[in-house]
C-alpha cells in the first residue's frame, strides 16, 4: 500500500499510530490484517507473528522466515513506542504496567518487558523497557456460532470454559459468543479486566458485543464478577483468562446465584485443568478446546 | 539648549537601562516563584488524578494563570519530553531565566511522562526544591543589585554628562 501521510496510515489500521514512525512505513508495506503480533526488541530485528508463526520484515517490506536484511529496532524506536502507547503518561498506566501491558485502541494489547522493580514482594513497575509485543485484536463475526449452538441447552446457557494456549483465539471467540448470545436475548455482563474483549474507549465498546451487553473494564476480576452479579442482573457473565483462587470463588458464587459463566483459561486440554484445579473444573459443564486458531473439541455434560 | 536636551536624553537612556536591568532581576524572581507554584499544581494533578500529561499541562496553565513554560508546552505538539525542552529554550529570554534555571527545568524533561507515578512525583519535587533555591538566590540578587542598578543608571548618565561638559 502506498502511504501518503500519517492520517491515511492511521485510518488503515488503528494500531499504526502506536508504532514508532521509523518503522511505520515498513509495516505499511505488508498486509497488517494478517498479523497477530508485532514484536519490537531493542537492538534486534522487527518480527511479526502470522498464524502462530514468527516472521521478519525486510527493508523492502518482504516477510521472511530468516532474519536477513531486516529492520533493527533502535533505542529511539522503543522510547518512541513507549511514549506513543502511554500517551507520554506512563504514570497514568501504572496499574497496567505492573501487570506487564498497556491496552491501546480497539482492544489491542501491548505487552512489555524490561527490568522489574519489586516492592513488598510485589511488582511495583517495569523500568528500562527492552521489548514490546503488540497483540492485534480481531473481530471475526460468526466464529462462535457452532460453540453457541452447543453451550445453550433448554434455553439455558451452560457454564463454559474455553481452553487454549496463548494466541489461539480465545478472546476472539469470547467476543463473538457475547454478540451471539446477546442478540439471542440473553443479558450479558462482560468482565473485562484488561479491556481486551470490549476495547472500550471513552465508554464506547470498540467491538460489537451485542445489544444486551454491559461491560465493566478494569478492576479485579473476582470483585467485578460479584459486583456485576449484584447490580446488573445478568444471565451470562463473560470473562477472560481465569487465574487465582479468588476467581474460582467468584465464579462459584455467580453460578450459585443462577448466572451462567463463560470464561477462558490458558491450558492445553481439559484434563490439565482437571488435574491441576479440580475446584475450577467442577464449576463448568462445558469445555471448548482451541488449537492453531481452530476449535478442536467441544465437550459438554448434557 | 541643545546641550540641555542632550543631557536629558543621556540621563533618560542610562536610567532606563538601569531600570530594565533591575526589572529583569525582579521578573526572574517572579518567574521562578510562579514556576514553583505550577510544579506544585502539577504534582497534585499527577498524584490525585489519572489524567494524561496533556490534560495535566492544560490544567496547570489554567489554574496558575501564568503565561510560562507550562503554557507554551501545552500549546505545542509532539512528544512531551521534546516539547518541554523546546518550551524551556524558547521561553528563556522572555521569562528572564538564566542558564542554571534552564538546566534545572530541563532535568524534568528526562523523566516527564516516562516513569511511574511515584518516580514522577519524586522528580517534580526535586526540581521544585531546586527552583525554590534558585528563587531565594534570585530574590537576594534583586535586593542586592536592584536598587544599585537603578541608582547606577542615573549616576552613569550624570557622569557621562560631566565628562562631555
Amino acid at each position: 500500500m502506498i502511504v501518503l501521510n500519517n492520517e491515511q496510515a492511521f485510518f488503515y489500521h488503528p494500531i499504526i499510530k502506536y508504532i514508532p514512525s521509523g518503522i511505520r512505513r515498513y509495516i505499511m508495506m505488508c498486509d497488517i490484517g494478517e498479523f497477530e503480533e508485532i514484536r519490537l526488541k531493542r537492538g534486534l530485528p522487527l518480527s511479526v507473528c502470522i498464524k502462530s508463526e514468527s516472521f521478519f520484515i525486510t527493508k523492502s517490506g518482504a516477510v521472511l522466515k530468516s532474519p536477513q536484511n531486516t529492520i533493527t529496532i533502535s533505542d529511539k524506536d522503543i522510547d518512541e513506542a513507549v511514549s506513543l502507547i502511554s500517551n507520554c503518561s506512563m504514570y497514568a498506566f501504572e496499574e497496567c504496567v505492573k501487570n506487564g501491558y498497556i491496552t491501546v485502541e480497539n482492544g489491542c494489547r501491548v505487552g512489555m518487558c524490561g527490568d522489574i522493580i519489586m516492592r513488598d514482594g510485589k511488582v511495583s513497575t517495569i523500568k528500562n523497557i527492552s521489548g514490546l509485543n503488540y497483540r492485534l485484536a480481531r473481530e471475526i463475526k460468526g466464529v462462535g456460532e457452532g460453540v453457541a449452538e452447543r453451550i445453550v441447552s433448554a434455553d439455558k446457557v451452560l457454564n463454559t470454559l474455553i481452553i487454549s494456549p496463548p494466541g489461539c483465539g480465545k478472546t476472539t471467540l469470547l467476543r463473538d459468543l457475547s454478540r451471539i448470545l446477546s442478540d439471542r436475548g440473553y443479558k450479558i455482563s462482560v468482565v473485562d479486566e484488561r479491556n481486551e474483549i470490549s476495547g472500550v474507549q471513552k465508554g464506547r465498546a470498540g467491538f460489537d458485543l451485542g445489544a444486551l451487553c454491559d461491560v465493566m473494564q478494569g478492576g479485579e476480576k473476582a470483585q467485578v464478577i460479584e459486583l456485576m452479579t449484584r447490580t446488573m442482573s445478568p444471565q451470562v457473565i463473560i470473562t477472560d483468562e481465569l487465574g487465582g483462587k479468588d476467581d474460582v470463588k467468584a465464579i462459584k458464587k455467580a453460578t450459585r446465584s443462577g448466572v451462567a459463566v463463560v470464561a477462558t483459561i490458558h491450558a492445553s486440554c481439559k484434563e490439565d485443568i482437571k488435574k491441576s484445579d479440580k475446584e475450577l473444573y467442577n464449576c463448568f459443564d462445558c469445555f471448548v478446546t482451541l488449537g492453531n486458531n481452530k476449535i478442536e473439541e467441544i465437550y459438554c455434560d448434557d | 539648549m541643545i546641550k540641555v536636551i542632550g543631557s536629558v536624553l543621556i540621563i533618560f537612556a542610562t536610567t532606563l537601562y538601569g531600570v530594565r536591568r533591575a526589572s529583569k532581576l525582579s521578573k526572574r524572581h517572579k518567574t521562578l516563584e510562579k514556576t514553583g507554584l505550577c510544579l506544585q499544581v502539577m504534582e497534585n494533578e499527577i498524584s490525585y488524578t489519572n489524567c494524561c500529561i496533556d490534560d495535566v499541562l492544560n490544567s496547570v496553565s489554567q489554574i496558575c494563570e501564568f503565561d510560562g513554560i507550562f503554557n507554551t508546552c501545552a500549546k505545542m505538539k509532539g512528544f512531551v519530553r521534546e516539547r518541554w525542552r523546546r518550551s524551556v529554550v524558547e521561553d528563556k529570554v522572555r521569562l528572564c531565566l538564566n542558564n542554571s534555571d534552564c538546566e534545572i527545568l530541563l532535568m524534568l524533561s528526562e523523566s516527564l511522562g516516562m516513569v511511574s507515578r511515584e518516580e514522577q512525583i519524586k522528580s517534580i519535587i526535586h526540581v521544585r526544591n531546586l527552583i525554590e533555591q534558585s528563587q531565594k538566590e534570585a530574590w537576594e540578587e534583586y535586593m542586592r543589585e536592584g536598587k544599585l542598578l537603578r541608582g547606577l543608571g542615573v549616576g552613569a548618565g550624570l557622569f557621562i554628562i560631566i565628562l562631555l561638559i
